[in-house]
């Protein structure tokens, strides 16, 4: 016999032994403490707000697949490195002694390997140093002058009421946040220029030109370069012109409550973007790192930021799919989900959704509330054990869940007994016997009249004489039936049959109780029947 | 309940630090544990135990016994299991059904089940057991012991009947038509003729007179009998043993008895609700009994009553089944079916169209209101008659309209008609 077993109800693993194995699940996750869930700020790959790299880094991982992101330069995954590229972009914090020989280390195993920085810092001065570079990134903010128009005023000796008067005058008056944004020009080839806008860039120094080739492919066309202390909301850039027509500029700064002002030496050319090749290692330094900032790549310019920076990277990869693109991404701030959700500083920083992620994931995490839950409930189980009154109580209340747990997993049986298989006769007309047997039945004038037929048959058969002959009682004598009870039973079955036919005036008022009679003439006509030895079961055939 | 109690009772222990109850409680529980345990295992051990069915009775009216033997295989003994058969509810079981056994370990227990004998194939079993602990606690769930099987219990031969037949007709053995022809029996001596068999040629005379002379053979009378009995839920209907399909086998028995024994062949088609059964050829000899009774015996009851078949559906069963069957020789048809499907247009036509062939076809229909009369006492008996008698003469009207186009027509009542049978066949040799 084959059962047809659905798929729900088919249960392979019961789940007691589903909500264990979850249990395991739950203390391993644990066992590997507090997630590590950080939001990076910055210039991470990994932050995708507008300030971070990522956009950077997803562009790169299409052209050049063996593109990863390095979080920890303790951990370097095992590569075979042909050819590759360490970027950095803008890092805030500075190298370990570690850290650096891990990325030497690195470095040397590769056959070919290329540094791309795009930093206005100063911090990946450090690598500079370590690949023995002679470019250092200056730190030093570069002004543009295009917004400046003076009017050839000399002033030597600045103070408040001074200011105020010479704006009144012919000079021009700028303030130094409005010159932030220097135009650079990249030359990546003959044929290939680009005009970038810069922000708070650096320009970059060359400390020697020592056993180097150091070629200039980004600078600025006349500008200056300015201390970054200098630099504050109430910083000017004076500008006017000489009386040999050429025009002097001067800064105006303020130290505590002193306003200073120095002048401002105008350079003609300045670098923000050089490549050096030392010893097979090229080395591509970027006076800016906003050029490549999500905010840049999402907006209207970003095919020409975007074809920069490609012409850029392939210039270090020579176009080789295969070459190996490190992005370093372990030189950022990173801030818990808690952290940045209790500063509201940071929350314009970061996308909410990825706030909201991280808090979520941080707060299902085991480690997070599983412990102060069983500390909780340990501490509530104790309290309440303590108490007097409650104890027994609550060691009833345990003592019955459990059993009545252990119980729900007892089948519960019926304690029925079995039910025995009674043969029923299965008849045509049921009914009918069954009113039979009960003596329910009821009798009319035609059912007596069947029974007089009947025995009116019987006895022409049989005995060759009718139920009017006078002669019946005696031929039934012979069949040892009393004569005169056959008379009597003649006489009774012959007058309610002359009630049916005949129906006299008296008949049709009198009313006769038909039951009654068919009863009686039915046992009287059994009585007889059994004399002359026919059965009513045998007949009609 | 109990357990729930132990458990309060143990609590209640531990609350008072009372190690009396603690102990108390804890051996009542230790107690229940080793008590589900038991029931388990001894369930295990049903689950694993042989059992073997034997079987005597095989023909109706007469006790058929089962006997099953349960063998524990196992060290475990079963201390109380209920046992329980379970069988088709149209046999009637004289025994008692249900059991309370206990089986030793490695040992053999018997039970056996007695029915009353009926014409059919009938379910018997599954056989069930539900095991108790011995304080009856726990309840096991139930354990079927022996999977359900089918048998077969054939129609009695009426014995005495059959010996007035054969005082009756001509005796045992081959019928004589007193035609010359092929058969065993000697005639007389005729000249011979080209194409006669050489090795009939009787050489004492050809030495005595000269001329060729060969033993004439008398033909032996072998007719053709078709038993065909379409049976609707009607023919199942009525009182233990005296239902028109346990008379009608009975009737087709002892007729196929006398038939084999006549060396006429006979064959049979059997429609019913449960299924069609029919011999594949005509037979003759005592095989041929043997097959009739196994066909007319195939009839299963809960099928039956299972579903509803019409006689739309018997139809084109029937007619391909005639037209196998069909030979150059002419038929003696006893056509077995009930006055509904008899007053069927298409019964007519079948009927018309095999008397038109030239085969004799004898319409046997049982008169259903008849058939209840058994259950009842002879003056209740004598009630229903009266009541019944309207529906009985419908029957015997559809007879009468039968007989008025020439189709020969019997009424079935449950007295034996093997003797009218008896002599239609004798009739229908000459």
């Amino acid at each position: 016999m084959t059962e047809n077993i659905s798929r729900k109800d088919l249960k392979l693993v019961i789940s007691g032994a589903v909500a264990v194995l979850i249990f395991i699940g739950v203390l391993a996750v644990l066992e590997q403490g507090p997630p590590s869930s950080y939001i990076y700020l910055g210039s991470s790959p990994l932050n995708i707000g507008s300030l971070g790299t990522s956009e950077i880094y997803m562009i790169t991982k299409q052209i050049y697949p063996k593109t990863f992101l390095i979080l920890s330069w303790s951990h370097i995954p095992t590569v075979s490195c042909e050819k590759a590229v360490l970027i950095m972009i803008s890092p805030e914090k500075y190298y370990s002694e570690e850290d650096l020989y891990n990325i030497k280390s690195f470095a040397e195993k590769c056959n070919s390997f290329n540094i791309f920085i795009a930093d206005e810092s100063g911090v990946s001065n450090q690598i500079l140093e370590l690949f023995n570079s002679s470019l250092r990134i200056s730190g030093k903010i570069i002004l543009s002058t295009e917004p400046v128009k003076g009017s050839g005023l000399e002033i030597r000796n600045i103070s408040q009421m001074m200011v105020s008067s010479l704006i009144s005058t012919n000079m021009s008056l700028y303030p130094v946040s409005s010159l932030l944004y220097p135009e650079a020009v990249f030359n990546i080839s003959s044929d290939k220029k680009y005009v970038v806008r810069l922000d708070i860039a650096s320009s970059i120094e060359e400390i020697s030109k020592e056993s180097s080739y150091v070629e200039t492919i980004g600078f600025v066309e006349k500008g200056f370069v300015v201390n970054n202390s200098y630099i504050s909301e109430e910083s000017y850039v004076a500008s006017f012109k000489t009386s040999g027509e050429d025009m002097v500029y001067y800064l105006i700064y303020s130290q505590g409550s002193e306003r200073y002002y120095s002048m401002l030496d105008l350079m003609k050319t300045i670098r923000v973007g050089v490549l050096e090749t030392i010893d097979k290692i090229n080395i591509l330094v970027i006076g800016d790192g906003s050029l490549f900032l999500n905010q840049v790549l999402r907006s209207d310019l970003r095919s020409n930021y975007m074809d920069l920076y490609i012409d850029l990277l392939n210039k270090l990869c020579d176009k080789d799919p295969n070459c190996l693109v490190i992005f370093d991404g372990s030189r950022y701030n990173k801030l818990d989900p808690y952290e940045i959700i209790s500063n509201p500083r940071y929350i314009s920083l970061v996308p909410m959704a990825q706030i909201i992620a991280m808090f979520l994931a941080k707060l299902l995490h085991p480690a997070t509330w599983m412990p102060p839950m069983v500390s909780w409930i340990d501490n509530l189980i104790n309290e309440l054990i303590n108490m007097s009154v409650l104890r027994p109580l609550i060691i009833l209340l345990i003592g019955l869940v459990s059993s009545l747990i252990w119980l729900r997993r007892e089948i519960s049986i019926k304690d029925y007994s079995f039910r025995e298989i009674r043969y029923v006769d299965i008849l045509n007309f049921r009914e009918l016997v069954e009113n039979i047997r009960r003596g329910r039945i009821k009798f009319d004038e035609k059912d007596f009249m069947t029974l007089y037929n009947y025995m009116n048959e019987i006895f022409i058969h049989y005995l060759g004489v009718s139920l009017e002959d006078p002669v019946l009682p005696k031929v039934l004598s012979d069949y040892n039936v009393d004569p005169n009870f056959v008379s009597r039973y003649q006489k009774y079955m012959n007058k309610y049959k002359n009630k049916i036919v005949k129906k006299k005036i008296v008949d049709r008022i009198i009313p006769v109780a038909w039951g009654r009679v068919v009863r009686k003439a039915a046992r009287d006509s059994l009585n007889i029947l059994e004399a002359i030895g026919s059965y009513v079961k045998k007949d009609f055939g | 309940m109990y357990i729930v109690l132990m458990v309060i009772l143990l609590a209640y222990g531990v609350v008072n630090r009372s190690d009396q109850i603690i102990l108390i409680s804890l051996s009542m529980i230790l107690l229940m544990i080793i008590l589900r345990g038991y029931v388990e295992l001894s369930t295990a051990v049903l689950t694993r135990s042989e059992v073997s069915v034997e079987r005597s009775g095989h023909t109706e009216n007469h006790d058929i016994k089962i006997v099953f033997k349960i063998r524990n295989n196992s060290y475990l003994p079963i201390l109380s299991g209920e046992l329980f058969i379970e069988h088709s509810p149209h046999l009637n079981r004289i025994s008692v059904g249900r059991a309370l056994i206990f089986i030793p370990a490695k040992s053999v227990v018997q039970y056996s089940v007695i029915f009353r004998g009926r014409v059919g194939v009938h379910r018997i079993g599954p056989l069930k057991i539900v095991v108790r602990d011995p304080l009856g606690l726990f309840k096991s769930q139930e354990i079927i012991l022996h999977r359900s099987f089918y048998i077969k219990i054939y129609p009695e031969i009426q014995h005495v009947i059959m010996r007035r037949i054969y005082s009756y007709a001509r005796g045992i053995g081959f019928a004589r038509s007193r035609e010359a022809g092929e058969g065993i029996e000697f005639r007389s001596v005729r000249d011979y003729r080209p194409g006669d068999d050489m090795r009939r040629i009787v050489w004492k005379i050809f030495a005595r007179r000269g001329r060729l002379a060969v033993k004439e053979m008398e033909r032996e009378s072998s007719i053709k009998i078709l038993y065909i009995i379409v049976a609707s839920q009607d023919f199942f209907r009525g009182v233990y043993l005296y239902t028109p399909y346990e008379q009608i086998s009975r009737i087709i028995g002892s007729v196929a008895r006398y038939v084999a024994r006549r060396s006429d062949y006979q064959s049979i088609i059997f429609v019913s609700p449960s299924g069609v059964y029919h011999t594949e050829n005509f037979l003759r000899g005592y095989n041929s009994f043997i097959e009739i009774l196994r066909k007319i015996s195939s009839a299963n009851y809960e099928k039956i009553f299972d579903e509803e078949k019409t006689v739309e559906s018997y139809n084109s069963i029937i007619k391909d089944l005639l037209l196998k069957k069909f030979s150059r020789e002419k038929l003696l048809i006893f056509l077995f079916t009930d006055p509904a499907t008899a007053s069927e247009q298409y019964f007519e036509e079948l009927i018309n169209r095999l008397k038109i062939l030239g085969h004799k076809i004898v319409v046997m229909m049982p008169l259903r209101s008849l058939y209840d009369i058994k259950a009842l006492s002879d003056l209740s008996a004598l009630i229903y008659k009266i009541k019944i008698m309207r529906e009985t003469e419908r029957e015997e009207e559809i007879l009468k309209k039968l007989r008025s186009r020439g189709i020969e027509g019997i009424a079935l009542t449950p007295e034996q008609m093997i003797i009218h049978i008896i002599e239609k066949i004798e009739m229908f040799r000459y």
